[in-house]
């Protein structure tokens, strides 16, 4: 049975070419447009991993990813941070929300899926 | 100038009084007492006072006249500077808004265009992988495989460079957000000098420009071409 990814991303496009390089490579994916929604899919149904942005509207991905961490089926699932910001500061408070990884946009499609590999096989 | 004019006026007044005051000294020279000498000189001298006092006075009033007419432009140009800034600075929002509009429309159709194509060269690496399977171990094998790949990093070259729109649209967010910041400063500079007493007036516009210095905030996006970014696991 394929892994399942939640790609949280208020672009269209880049959930596009989430889904796109995931799906390709044999994953289900499913979809949410910022923070609040990711949080209502990933209550709905438990997905191998959590891929996220950061800045999003209603609710952002670090506010996303604490309120994950509470949650018994998301205490140790991978949560990987998918943003255009680099800077060490949020990197660190990424850290302490319980993100497991931080990826810089542009991504490229085969580092992505070496990531998504190492950390849900 | 204005100065100047007091100043002569009040040295004709004083020799004016002096003369009318000497003669009547001289007129009494002959049978003059002292005290006589002694009143005129007095009167002299309060007479050169009081027209001192009233010189000064007037000098006084038409250099604070100067001042306020020179506070009142120097107003005048911080509020026209700020204004024109102000309207520059809506202008250029303006024209952002429009450049993200222009790429929001142009991802829309590079998309579009990146499904059809992408859904095709999918299908075309996955024939060349099973040809060049097939073809194992002849000669055509190895280009067959070469080709394939090429595809694949073609297509994956492709889905890292369609990314500008977010990566770009940050950086727009950022240069937006403040120009709002400095539009904002200038709004603060006008009220500043509207309301603020004249001694206040530079040390405030200064504390404005620090404040907006201290909080100019670095841009989160750091990315200039779009080479693909860095990955880090925690």
């Amino acid at each position: 049975m394929a892994k399942s990814i939640l790609a949280v991303d208020d672009s269209a496009s880049i959930r596009q070419m989430v889904t796109f390089t995931l799906k390709s490579a044999g994953y289900d994916v499913i979809e949410a447009v910022d923070g609040e929604d990711g949080l209502a899919k990933a209550k709905t149904k438990a997905v191998d991993l959590v891929l996220t942005d950061q800045n999003m509207p209603r609710m952002d991905g670090l506010s996303m990813v604490r309120a994950l961490r509470r949650l018994p089926a998301y205490r140790t699932a991978p949560i990987l941070i998918l943003t255009t910001e680099s800077g060490d500061a949020i990197k660190s408070e990424g850290r302490a929300a319980g993100a497991t990884g931080w990826l810089v946009k542009p991504f490229d499609p085969k580092r992505l899926l070496e990531v998504v590999r190492k950390v849900i096989g | 100038m204005q100065a100047n004019g007091v100043r002569n006026d009040a040295l004709i007044l004083g020799t004016a009084w002096t003369l009318v005051l000497a003669a009547p000294l001289f007129w009494f020279k002959s049978s003059s007492t002292w005290p006589i000498s002694v009143l005129s000189l007095a009167a002299a001298g309060l007479g050169w006072a009081a027209i001192l006092a009233y010189a000064l006075r007037r000098e006084r009033r038409a250099m604070e006249a100067g001042l306020a007419a020179a506070d009142g432009a120097s107003r005048a140009a911080i509020d026209g500077m700020a204004q024109v800034m102000i309207e520059q600075m809506q202008g250029a929002c303006t024209e952002l808004q429009r450049v993200d509009e222009l790429l929001g429309h142009a991802i829309e159709q590079l998309m579009a265009a990146f499904n059809s194509v992408s859904e095709q060269a999918r299908a075309h690496q996955s024939e060349l992988a099973q040809a060049a399977a097939a073809a194992q171990g002849t000669p055509g094998a190895e280009r067959l495989r070469a080709a394939a790949e090429r595809v694949a990093s073609d297509v994956d070259g492709a889905v890292t460079a369609l990314q500008f729109r977010d990566v770009v649209g940050q950086k727009l967010g950022h240069v937006r957000s403040e120009l709002v910041a400095l539009e904002q400063a200038m709004h603060r500079i006008r009220e500043v000098s509207a309301q603020c007493a004249q001694a206040d007036l530079a040390p405030s516009v200064g504390g404005l420009l620090r404040q907006l210095r201290q909080t100019k905030a670095a841009s989160p996006v750091r990315q200039e071409l779009m080479h693909a970014g860095e990955v880090e696991l925690f």
